[in-house]
């Protein structure tokens, strides 16, 4: 039983790009528990998406909002509205990335919640589920395509976390090559880091156990 | 009879009342033996004899029968398995709850159940991580000496990031609270050598594994950890 929950959210964005910024400290929050900051956040989004329903990005955050909402509602044992947030939240996460199919702000935020969503519990016969994480994956290495001219001088956060998250999404996707080959990119690309050190620990085991990263010096609940 | 003697006489009676109390589910042995040697064939049988039975006391013994059933699953290579009965288990745990809401074990009983749950639902954690504490937390609020329930409260802060709550030290404090609640409860040095051996003190976790051994000598989880951890065969 491994209840860990995580988000891994890579930020690697140029300026004008980061929506992020606006509202990723009142959604945190929400995620360590504060809803008070979660609704703020929320509001913010949906202020945003009344004038224009088609922004991607907002859509990617709120549906991460709601999602978070139904672990409260599940929580307080309401059931039903927790399956509704979770579906609705699902919908805006997905209606984001067809709107904005290139945007990579759309990708990373909707790639590394699901990502993170499948280390807390994944069923491999759950076809959704494969689904979702198959298509954030997938994502994720568009943006480390995108990115790889510049990957060098991007921060130590947002190179590994990109990259542990691509590992941890092929090994549950049962990819035993791929996870390798992301582990053994977290030993080039970051050499010396606590990040080193883990990937190197999963490198060593035979058979490999399932990777259970959790986001490293980021993220913290600030007011 | 006189007086005196029925007073002796309720006074065995209540007696033995109270040591009967004490003691494991004697029906149940049988089952926890087949969990201990990972007979999932037994359990199974068990689960499907007692399936029509819709009472309290039935209920709770199906929850219990599912829980071990995940932990017999998971030592003979079934885990696909669990996740059946992890939800069968959860079902019937809730129905308990709901025929005797003030029950400390059946709440105890849906939030082990949960717990399995979550790494064979896509999101378990975040869905029902958080409901899962709350049940075992509640189950602590009405009978703060069930032994099982500071059990499971530990694994829940053993297995939940520092980040969203969890706490390897708390995992200790409720785990030592069990041993001392119920010292016959290897399910409770089983843990604590987990937790020793994941902050690196491989000797108590030993230890602890051999204290394991000493109250049960057959159960086949308890061989696993060894081969895991180390320590005597």
């Amino acid at each position: 039983m491994k209840p860990a929950i995580l988000f891994l959210i890579v930020i690697s964005l140029s300026a004008q790009d980061r929506f992020d910024l606006l509202v990723r400290d009142d959604f945190f929050a929400g995620m360590f528990g504060d809803r008070e900051r979660l609704d703020k956040g929320m509001k913010y989004c949906e202020e945003i998406l009344r004038k224009n329903p088609r922004h991607a990005q907002a859509l990617v955050w709120h549906g991460s909002g709601m999602m978070t909402q139904s672990a409260a509602a599940y929580a307080d044992g309401k059931t039903p509205v927790g399956d509704r947030l979770w579906r609705q939240g699902l919908q805006e996460l997905n209606r984001g990335r067809a709107l904005a199919p290139d945007d990579l702000g759309v990708k990373i935020g909707r790639s590394a919640l699901l990502i993170g969503l499948a280390q807390s519990g994944y069923d491999p016969e759950d076809r959704q589920g494969r689904a979702l994480l198959a298509s954030a994956v997938r994502d994720y290495e568009v943006v480390f395509e995108k990115q790889k001219d510049s990957f060098a001088k991007l921060s130590e956060h947002s190179r590994c976390e990109l990259l542990f998250g691509l590992a941890a999404g092929w090994n549950r996707l049962s990819d035993p090559g791929k996870t390798r080959f992301y582990l053994e990119s977290i030993v080039q690309n970051c050499g010396g880091s606590a990040y080193e050190t883990e990937a190197r620990q999963y490198l060593s085991q035979t058979p490999m156990s399932t990777i259970d990263h959790n986001c490293i010096g980021c993220h913290v609940n600030k007011k | 009879m006189r007086p005196a003697s029925i007073r002796y006489l309720f006074l065995i009676l209540l007696l033995t009342t109270c040591i009967l109390a004490d003691q494991p589910d004697a029906t149940l042995e049988p089952a926890r033996a087949a969990r201990d040697s990972t007979d999932v064939v037994t359990l199974r049988k068990e689960i499907t004899r007692r399936r029509q039975d819709g009472s309290f006391e039935g209920l709770r013994r199906t929850a219990i029968l599912n829980f071990w059933l995940c932990e017999a699953l998971y030592g003979s290579n079934g885990e696909s398995g669990v996740k059946l009965a992890a939800q069968a288990g959860l079902d019937a745990a809730e129905k308990a709850v709901r025929l005797q809401p003030n029950s400390s074990e059946a709440h105890r009983l849906t939030g082990d159940l949960l717990g399995q749950l979550i790494p064979h639902v896509f999101a378990g954690g975040m869905r029902y991580g958080a409901r899962s504490t709350k049940e075992i937390e509640r189950a602590l609020e009405l009978d703060p000496k069930n032994a099982d329930a500071h059990i499971a409260r530990a694994t829940s802060y053993f297995f939940t990031p520092s980040a969203f709550g969890g706490s390897k030290e708390k995992a200790l404090e409720h785990l030592n609270q069990a041993v001392s609640l119920d010292p016959k409860s290897d399910t409770a040095h089983l843990w604590l050598a987990q937790v020793y051996s994941d902050e690196k003190q491989k000797e108590r976790a030993i230890a602890e594994l051999a204290e394991a051994r000493r109250i049960n000598p057959n159960r086949a989880y308890t061989r696993y950890l060894t081969a895991q951890i180390g320590g005597a065969k």
